[in-house]
């Protein structure tokens, strides 16, 4: 309903843009391939070794300029591996400077291949532990080109005879914001305080009530990343938890290594001022031409009322819950509430509205300063890319919202005042109308002034 | 739709998006083969005010050899981009460098990689800082991975005036190893 809103207030004051972004791409392929991907092995102090690297690019490409570059290791909090320039390569982990290369840049033809050699050489004085960089295989952009393709070649060197330290720290620990209808997280920052890295490393959290009962035990599973030293990461664990009453909780994290030796442990507590409603599990219907259906969460929070006649052919439509960070960000004027969820199983429109009936919780109300009326179901449009907000009816009695659409997606409620919501009655129009609207107003605009900044 | 804005004067804002795929394979081992691809063609993104654009031809063809990859991606701020508009679609004078006090973009481009067998895929809000979209839980040949572009513009983004001028994006993705 906004987008009806934003449509006539465009029309009317606002110089309309259409930005036409052409990407241009004339070559609709670009790959590269890299066999020698990663090293790891070990070398003595003062010791050699050698990694053989075959750089390739498809028959079917234009010539290729490829740059080889040795940079540093960095990891970013998912522990993904990450290459860091010279300058920001400060670890006294690292390999950067141990390593040489036989060539810098080399040109490929359609379906040649060239090989590069690196040099790792150890000095005598090179310590304990091991060390680390990231040889980064690049091809240059050519001029026009959309698309360039590039390989990261991981280098993990263990220093032979010398002694490793596996060690870290949880540097931080904290309860995210606790919204009912989304889970609980729980996020341990964690440092690799040795000088080794390691792989397989898991996150276990155990949440407490305030009389010590065990609520949750859950766990990260083992990472496929190693932690390398001197880099720090995070974990996200979501306990699986019932509805929790008000009241203090006490949670516990401890970071594990495949042996099970604990690495380290802590411990905080938070505080639960509104009882806690977890994500609806999933739940579906069947719904048949000849049969109304109604699709109801377990915990009865939400509904869909579809009438007879609402789909041309048996489908099976369910309800899931939808992570709130994975919302697309609302449009202006207008703010996320705390509720959303995705209804799936249809691939196009239903052919009479539906009725979806939504519980708001005391976060969606917190969002909106307390005034419930602000609170509007919203379905995201994929096709138009913008969030659709619907004529709803409120029911403050039973904290309900309702409105009827033919459109299930991902839903939210979004917060918009009521100068920008459309009128009560009717259904957005449909999505091509919308476009149409406002290209011809674009259209109009653009003959009529060229001021527009 | 061209020929609308030649009449209308209104700035065709030709974006070209150099892509720069990094990948490189996972698992602790000495030597690994990875193969990356990048196909498909974004001749035009059409983008109105108030709408998030989305373009879906582009994808993503990897073969590891290792059980466990990642894909992350990022804006590197290629070709000596400011790096605060790390992210964001930035005036590019048409032919080789980007403007001196350009016009930028007010959102962030996103990149999502697709969920298919042998990867789960997420999506990522572009900025200078790798994030991933793709997890690779198999060893691939060829795995086919949709990708989709998307960029969100506002009444309040600027309007490029200079003959040529186009916004330009360096999206660099990265392959992580494990």
């Amino acid at each position: 309903m906004r987008a009806i809103f934003q449509r006539s207030f465009t029309m009317t004051i606002v110089i309309p843009v259409l930005l036409i972004i052409m990407l241009v791409g004339s070559a609709p392929v670009s790959a590269i391939s890299v066999s020698g991907a990663k090293y790891m092995n070990s070398i003595p102090p003062g010791g050699t070794d050698i990694q053989k690297m075959t750089v390739g690019i498809g028959g079917g490409e234009d010539p290729t300029d490829v740059m080889v570059e040795v940079l540093g290791f960095g990891q970013t909090s998912d522990l993904v591996y990450t290459t860091l320039s010279p300058v920001n390569d400060i670890s006294p982990y690292s390999a950067r400077k141990f390593i040489s290369l036989d060539i810098n840049t080399l040109h490929l033809e359609p379906g040649a291949k060239k090989e590069v050699t690196a040099t790792i050489t150890l000095p005598k004085n090179v310590g304990a532990g091991g060390r680390y960089a990231i040889i980064y295989i690049h091809a240059i952009p050519g001029k026009g080109k959309s698309f360039t393709t590039a390989v990261n070649v991981p280098v993990l060197v263990t220093v032979s005879g010398s002694s490793p330290t596996e060690a870290g720290s949880i540097t931080r620990m904290g309860v995210g914001n606790v919204t009912i209808g989304q889970p609980i997280s729980i996020i341990t920052s964690f440092k690799n305080t040795g000088n080794y890295h390691y792989y397989h490393t898991a996150n276990v959290v155990t949440l407490k009530s305030a009389n010590g009962n065990i609520i949750a035990r859950n766990s990260t599973p083992p990472s496929v990343y190693a932690i390398i030293p001197g880099n720090t990461v995070e974990f996200t664990v979501k306990p699986e938890v019932k509805d929790l009453p008000t009241g203090t909780y006490t949670v516990s994290s401890k970071i594990i290594l495949e042996s099970g030796r604990v690495l380290d442990e802590k411990t905080t507590t938070f505080d639960l001022k509104e009882s806690y409603i977890p994500p609806p599990t999933e739940s579906s219907v069947t719904l048949s031409p000849g049969s109304p259906g109604t699709l109801t969460s377990p915990d009865g929070r939400y509904s869909v009322v579809f009438p007879q006649g609402a789909v041309l052919g048996d489908v099976v439509v369910a309800l899931k819950p939808y992570s709130w960070d994975n919302l697309h960000p609302a449009p202006e004027g207008a703010r996320l509430g705390a509720t959303c969820f995705e209804i799936t199983g249809l691939s196009g429109l239903l052919s009479k509205n539906a009725t979806v009936r939504v519980t708001y919780s005391a976060n969606d109300l917190a969002v909106a300063g307390g005034d419930a009326s602000q609170l509007k179901l919203s379905y995201w449009d994929t096709v138009q890319g913008m969030w659709v907000i619907l004529p709803t009816q409120l029911t403050t009695q039973d904290m309900k919202l309702t409105a009827t659409t033919n459109h299930l997606s991902i839903w939210a409620i979004l917060i918009s005042s009521p100068k920008t919501t459309a009128p009560p009655t009717g259904t957005p129009l449909p999505a091509m109308v919308d476009v149409a609207a406002l290209i011809v107003t674009v259209i109009i605009s653009g003959c009529i002034t060229r001021q527009w900044k | 739709m061209s020929d609308y804005f030649q009449r209308s004067r209104a700035k065709l804002l030709a974006i070209p998006v150099v892509l720069l795929v990094v990948l490189a394979c996972a698992g602790p081992v000495s030597a690994a083969t990875i193969d990356i691809s990048v196909s498909g063609d974004i001749p035009y993104m059409v983008m109105t005010p108030g709408i998030t654009s989305q373009n879906t031809s582009v994808h993503l063809t990897v073969t590891s050899d290792t059980a466990t990859w990642t894909v992350v991606v990022k804006d590197a701020s290629d070709d000596a981009k400011p790096p605060s508009y790390a992210g964001r679609m930035v005036e590019w004078d048409g032919t080789s460098a980007y403007v001196a006090s350009p016009k930028v973009l007010g959102a962030n481009m996103t990149v999502e990689g697709a969920t298919v067998s042998g990867t789960t895929g997420s999506s990522a809000t572009l900025s200078s800082v790798d994030q991933k979209i793709e997890s690779g839980t198999a060893k691939v040949t060829s795995l086919d991975i949709p990708l989709t572009f998307a960029q969100e513009v506002a009444y309040t983004d600027p309007h490029l005036t200079a003959s040529n001028h186009v916004y330009r994006i360096v999206v660099t993705f990265t392959g992580a190893p494990s």
